[in-house]
Order: C-alpha cells, then structure tokens, then sequence
C-alpha cells in the first residue's frame, strides 16, 4: 500500500502472547498493517481472535512483545498512551461516572492545561456537531446508553486526536439505534477527517462503517481489503464462513452442473473448494435454457423463509446438496416446496477459497 | 392491617433491645452527670452543673484535644497503609487475594487482649531500633495495627468497584498518574474512604485499653481518665459529664460522616 509513505499509522511484525482468564495462549501473532491517515478500518473477527489486543497496544495499554508500531514515521512502541495522538472510545464507554457530562468532556483538554475559554469553545463545537447541547449539565447515570456513547466520542474527539479506536462501539446499543449511529459515525469521520479504527465482531457493521477491513482469527490477520474484497473474494474457507452466508461446493460437485462445456472448463477442478454466495443464485423455472457465462443444476425447492427485504430458500440437488438462494421477496417465487426449478449463477461470481491451489 | 402489626412484632425485641441497652443506660449517665459527688465517691441527688463546669477546665479540655489527636492520627495513618493495600488487593489474583485477606483477618479471630499483649513483646524488641513501648508513637502503632481490617474491608470493597477501564480512559486522555489519583481515583473511592475514617476514627476516641497498656500510662486518653472517674476515683457524675460530651462528639462525626454518604447516594 503506502508503505513508503511516513503518514498513518504502520505495525511491523506485531507480537503480544499472554495467557487469558480461561488459561488460553492468546495474543497476535507476527501483525503487519498499516492504515492510511483518515481511513475507515475494521478489524474483524470472532471473539479471542486478538483484535482487542491488536487494538490496546495501538491506544499504549498493552506492550508487544517484539514488533513496532509507527505513527506518522514515529516509533511509538513503547510511548505510554499518554503521549500517543491516538484516543480510545471504550466498549461500556468508560465515562468518569462522578462527573458531569461536560466535566467528562472537558478532562483530556484540562490534562492539556487548555484555558477554560478555549475548553468552552471546543466542547462547545463538538457538542453541536454531536448534537449533545442539551446533555452537558446531566450526570453520567443520567443519560442513556446512546448518550452515554456520544460524551464518550465528544471526549475522545474534542482534543482532536490523529487517530480514534473504537472497541465495539455500538454493541451495547438496540438494532435502531445501531443503524442511526453506524451512518453517524461514516459523517463523523468524513466531516473531522479522523482516522476510525474499528473493533468489531459483527461482520455487517465492520463493512459499513470502514473503507477496509482486517479479518483476524487466532491472532493472525488473515486477509485485508475492502469490504466488497472480502465479502466476493475471501482469501480462505475460514473468512468465507465468517462473513455472510455462503454455498461451499466441491469440485465433484461442479463436474455435475450443466452449461456450455467451456464454460464448466473454467473451473480448476484441482482446486477442492468453491463458493458461491446466495445472492448470487437466480432460480428459473424448469426447462429454461441456462444463459451464457452462467452454469446450473435442477434442484428441489425444500422451503422458503421470508426475511424482510429478502427471501431465502433452500434447495436440494440431485445429488443432496443443500444449497441456499436469497432473492428480493418482492420477485414472484418460482417454484413452491416440493417443485423443481432449475437454479444457475454466473460463473465469474463463483470464488475459490483456498487461494494458494488457485490458478 | 395484620401484616404491619406483624411486622412490627418481629422489630419488638430490637427496640426492647435498644430500650434496655442503649437508651436506659445513656440516659442514668446524662442524668449522673448533672448529680452530685458525695465526699464518699457516691452520688447525690442533687443539682449541679459542677461536673461540666471541672470539665471545660482547661487541664480536662487539653485531655479531649489529646484524645481527638489520637484518634485521628490513629485514622490517618491506618487509612495512610490501608489504602495502598486496599488497591495492590484489587491487582492481585482471586487466590492470591483470599490468601492475603485471610492472613489480614486471622489475627481477629484471638482475642483483643492477646493481640495488645502480644504487640507489646513486639514493640519491646524495638523493631525500628528506637524504644517504641511505653510511647506515644508505639500506641499510635498498636491501635493502627488493630483498627487496619476496620479501613481495609470498606476500601478494598470501594476500589474493587473503580473499573480498569475508566482508569485506562484517564491515561488515555493524557493525565499523569497524580492527575489520574486525585481527579479519578480518589473522588471514585471518596465513599470508602469515609466509611474507613468512620470506623476508625469513632471507636478509637474512646480507645482506652490499647493506650493503658502499650502506652504504660504515659499516654493518658480520655479511655483512661474514663477508667479512672468510675473505678478508681469514684468521681461518676465527672466520668458521666466526659461521656456524654464524647456521645455528643460521636454523634457530630458521625452525622457529618453520614451526611457526606447520603449526599452522594444522592448524585448516584
């Protein structure tokens, strides 16, 4: 990426093990990344996987083991939070709870021994951009927890950090609530120009809210890319089966479908494992000429679930396999429990997950 | 109807209680006080203000603030090792932590006056190699190592409850560590730090054993000279004054104490 550039933020070879509560090895393991200045990132992944980790050794809570961490060309490896342009917004907020709200705001600027004319004026115009006026005289326990989690970024934000950390921001937070934040932290970021690490383990929030995201397991960052990169083209099954829904299929199982013979050619049949998302499945009836530069098969529909906005249905092959199909609920369905209908997708959207075998 | 007189029932043997073991014998000592010595060591049924009056005597008044100087010397320096105590405890792992408390409390499981006779033989090895028993400072040291777990207990429970999260934000917020102690931790942990001084301070102005034996009567408190108006100098209306004036001042510390409790019950 920019790794000539000295901007943003650069971990090389970033290694912390520890053991955890519950006697695991935990940790990450041999981390590079670098994250350009005002860049969106995520990192993703189960819980144990390191990214907690990954993230308190950027904020300074944490020492690594062996590796660096650069800022703008500076090491900051072992530089104590204190003297790190980075903020953190903490999972449960971390509010100071015997203070008010804009005495909670207000710390970081008084540690930076700000007048109180200047401290006004800034808490004063994060406050508008947050929408958090009418909130400042409130104490902590006063507040609920959406307004708790905008003191929290007012007080990250207002002393105008390179970079902000945010450990799960919105999972303590209900579904609408969720989404309104989700597209007020996109602004957010646009309108300061902060770059806004993410630690999430919720796979849609992590692509709609960064411009790439890191998926890690095991304390390995396993693949980075933008949210679309690793949705269509996960480096392995591992990602795949993280991120959304997905039909694995075998190369035994693409030497059964039907379409133009070239077509089917392109497959590397050494290659063991494919995938091909739900989305991705259209469902014609039976009889219909498969298209070009698409393959199918005749499946059984077995049911339908209605979800909303969109449709899923499980089909069952000739050869037993259960493969699922998501359509817009608002298209006819074709074929009811019971029938058949032949299903076909386009062969470029079919993804081999295990990259290194790949052609 | 028939449960409140329940109920009310069920608190029949506290109040009878408190009738007969507080209120009973506070109100023979506010009423001794204002009695007459008989030239015997008796007390007389007559009026008089005289008790009082030998009190604000300023001999008696020096005897109260040296009491009061005790007792909250005792408090600051027991609050002074306790609080540092309180957060290593919370640092530590749950075995380790149970172990140390238990080797805190153990020594309460023996009797009181083991544990002063006992400190005693220590002081008596001047462990500091200064002569330490039979001074003040050695029963500043006795009743401070005998009120610790009465400051440890309330704090450790106060601190416990600070989360490492918050104290993280304040780093990360740029304070240094007197900044993150006295505009975090300290207001954060205001509630057991009150409690603690409470439980020290109250009993130890009436403190008379520790400083008898341990101070060998050079250090005389107001426990001793209390002690003394009803044993050996048979003064009861004296003895009594004293000790209604220390219930008043229980009773205004412990009242401020409370106070200051409730009112931040109240911002929570």
């Amino acid at each position: 990426m920019s790794g000539l550039r000295p901007e943003g933020l650069k971990l090389e070879g970033l290694t912390k093990t520890f053991v955890s509560d519950d006697g695991r090895l935990a940790g990450i393991k041999n981390c590079d990344l670098s994250i350009l200045p005002g860049e969106g990132f995520s990192l993703l992944g189960p819980s144990g996987c390191g990214k907690t980790t990954t993230l308190r050794l950027i904020g300074g809570f944490e020492s690594p083991d062996s590796g660096k961490i650069l800022h703008n060309g500076q090491d900051i490896t072992h530089a104590p939070p204190q003297k790190r342009k980075i903020r953190t917004v903490f999972q449960r907020y971390a509010l100071f709870p015997h203070l008010s709200a804009f005495e909670n705001i207000a710390f970081g600027l008084k540690t930076q021994k700000k007048s109180s004319a200047e401290i006004s004026k800034k808490i004063s115009e994060m406050s508008e951009i947050l929408d958090i006026r009418h909130l400042l005289k409130r104490s902590i326990d006063k507040l609920s927890g959406g307004e708790q989690q905008r003191i929290a970024l007012a007080r990250a934000l207002v002393t105008s950090p390179d970079i902000l950390l945010l450990d799960e921001p919105l999972s303590a937070l209900d579904l609408k609530l969720r989404e309104k934040m989700q597209l007020e932290l996109l602004e957010l970021r646009k309108q300061l120009g902060t770059t806004f690490i993410f630690v999430t383990h919720d796979q849609q929030e992590a692509m709609v809210l960064s411009d790439r995201v890191g998926v890690m397991n095991q304390g390995q960052l396993l693949q980075v890319g933008s949210p679309e990169e690793i949705y269509f083209k996960p480096k392995s099954k591992f990602i795949a089966h993280f991120i959304g829904q997905t039909n694995f299929i075998s190369a035994d199982f693409i030497s059964r479908l039907s379409g133009e013979r070239e077509q089917i050619l392109k497959f590397d049949y050494k290659s063991p494992e494919w995938m091909i998302r739900p989305e991705n499945i259209d469902m014609r009836p039976l009889g219909t000429k498969i298209r070009d530069a698409h393959v199918g098969i005749e499946a059984t529909v077995a049911e339908h679930a209605f979800l909303g906005q969109d449709r899923l249905t499980k089909v069952i092959t000739a050869c037993d396999k259960a493969i699922l199909i998501k359509t817009p609920s608002h298209e006819k369905i074709v074929a009811a429990p019971g029938e058949r209908a032949l299903i076909e997708w386009e062969i470029e959207d079919t993804w081999c997950v295990e990259a290194e075998t790949r052609s | 109807m028939v449960r409140r007189s329940r109920n009310a029932l069920l608190s029949l043997p506290f109040y009878l209680w408190l009738a007969l073991g507080l209120i009973g014998p506070i109100a023979i000592i506010v009423v001794t006080s204002f009695l007459t010595r008989s030239p015997f060591g008796q007390v007389e049924w007559t009026f008089t203000l005289d008790a009082y009056r030998t009190l604000f005597d300023y001999l008696y008044l020096n005897l109260f603030m040296r009491s009061l100087g005790l007792a909250a010397g005792n408090t600051a320096l027991t609050i002074a090792i306790a609080y540092p105590v309180a957060y290593y405890l919370t640092k530590l792992s749950p075995t380790k932590r149970t172990w140390l408390l238990t080797l805190i409390l153990i020594p309460f499981w023996t009797s009181f006056l083991v544990r002063v006779l006992g400190f005693m033989e220590f002081l008596r090895l001047e462990p500091l190699g200064i002569k330490l028993l039979y001074t003040y400072f050695g029963v500043l040291l006795s009743m401070c190592c005998n009120y610790l777990p009465f400051a440890l207990l309330p704090l450790y429970a106060e601190v416990s409850k600070i989360p490492r999260s918050v104290i993280e934000a304040a780093q990360d917020l740029g304070a240094t560590r007197w900044q993150i102690f006295t505009r975090v931790f300290l207001p954060l942990s205001k509630r057991g730090l009150i409690v603690a001084s409470m439980l020290v301070f109250i009993p130890s102005l009436g403190e008379f054993l520790i400083p008898d034996l341990v101070g060998g009567g050079r250090v005389y408190g107001l426990g001793s000279f209390l002690q003394n108006q009803f044993l050996s100098a048979r003064n009861w209306p004296l003895g009594s004054a004293t000790l209604s004036l220390m219930l008043i001042i229980t009773f205004i510390a412990a009242k401020f104490f409370l106070n200051h409790e409730s009112e931040n019950e109240a911002m929570r």
